[in-house]
Parts: C-alpha cells; structure tokens; sequence
C-alpha cells in the first residue's frame, strides 16, 4: 500500500473494484427471457481470505491517514455463456472452488446451448469504492 | 460469441459515475488482459498498466486498439515489489486484479 500511495499523487484518487467477499457467485440458466436459478459457484477459501485481505488493508489506508474514502457503489455484475467450452473453462479456473448446481438445469442449458437457445449466467455483488490520496 | 462480460455495461456506468477520467494520468495495478482498462481509456490522457503475468500483458497489447497507440502502454510488473515507473499519477484503478 505504501507503492501504491508514493504511485499517486496528493489528491489523486485510488479506484478499488473488487467482487464483495461472499462465499459464492450465483448460477443462472436464462432460456428466452426465463432465468431459472440453478445453485452457486463457490470461490475457494484462499480466493475470498485474498479478497478480505485486500479490503483490511484498504481500511487501514484510511485509519492511518494515508488516503480518505470519497464514495462507494455496489453493482451487479454478470457473464453469459453460451458455449460448452467457455463455461467449462471459468470452471477451470483456479480462483474457482466448490460447484453446487441442479444437474436437470445444467444438463437442459448445456443441450440447448449450442442451438442458441439458452444461456449459463454467472451474477455476483461487486464493490466500487474510491480513496482520495491525502 | 461464447462468453460475454457484462453486456448491459453496468461496470461502465458505475466506474464513470464514480471517477473522472478525462485526460486523467492513469495506471491500472493487476490490468490482466486489459478488459477493464478498455473501459476508460478513451478519456484519459494517458494509461500504464501493469500486471505480473507476461501472457496477460502480451495479450493486452495484442487487443489495443489503434487509436490509442502512445496513449495506453503495458508493462509487466508487480505491486509488492516494484516502484511503478512514470508517477506520480492522478489516478490509480486496482480491478479484479486477487
């Protein structure tokens, strides 16, 4: 944090965006204009204690006086799959972890994705917060 | 089309409503592939990002778009270790960068 406030000039602004540190991203199934709710993909520990982590140091940035929080915005973030291979590759991923989803709607999104007609849809909270260096 | 991120570009609006980057000086600490500084990068004055991977940063300069060449560079780097060259900056961006 010392780098990034020697990287900033006085009253120059620091912009954080990050996924807010829940334990999961929801799944989605969207056929049309339907989304059917189909179960979560976990991140793994490592991912979200990175992320608190991140946001500690964030915090005491601001108590020690280094910088000074001007506005924050949590927004709703979101990827669409329509492919086989796309999906399966964020499933590779290594900040990926535990995956729960109805099986009757992955296998009826996974069928029907090739013919254009439905949609995977992974949805997560994000938080955009933004720090004035002092 | 396989995988899109966020189409209906609500990260956009969010960062621009937030921040002003017009003809800012900008770095982008943990840039990756480049997708969230594409996002701003036409308003700003100019843009370095940094990231320690050398695929990311290979495949950021691949996608930049021609306008912005000598406005937007990329350099591979990390934020614990290394002084980022080119500062003192009017703003700082760290994006989906854990």
């Amino acid at each position: 944090m010392k780098n990034l406030h020697r990287a900033v000039r006085p009253g120059g602004i620091v912009l954080d965006v990050h996924p807010e540190p829940a334990d999961a991203r929801r799944i989605l199934v969207r056929t049309g204009a339907n989304e059917a709710d189909a179960g979560d993909l976990a991140w793994t520990r490592d991912f979200v204690a990175a992320i608190r982590k991140a946001r500690t140091a964030l915090d005491d940035c601001v108590t020690s006086g280094m910088f000074e929080r001007i506005a924050e915005e949590t927004f709703l973030f979101r990827e669409y799959y329509n492919s086989e291979e796309s999906w399966q590759q964020t499933l590779d991923k290594v900040s990926v972890g535990t995956f729960n989803a109805s099986n009757d709607l992955m296998a009826r999104a996974r069928e029907t994705m090739p013919n254009g007609r439905a949609e995977i849809v992974l949805e997560e909270d994000v938080r955009a917060l933004v720090l004035r260096r002092v | 089309m396989a995988k899109i991120v966020d189409p209906e570009a609500i990260e956009t609006r969010v960062i621009h409503d937030l921040v002003d980057f017009t003809d800012k000086r900008v770095i982008e600490i943990g840039c990756g592939d480049g997708r969230m500084l594409w996002r701003y990068a036409r308003q700003a004055e100019s843009v370095l990002g940094i990231d320690p991977s050398q695929d990311f940063i290979d495949a950021a300069r691949a996608a930049a778009p021609e306008e912005l060449a000598g406005r937007v560079a990329f350099e591979v780097g990390d934020a614990v270790t290394d002084e980022f060259s080119g500062g003192p900056y009017d703003v700082a961006v760290l994006a989906w960068s854990l």
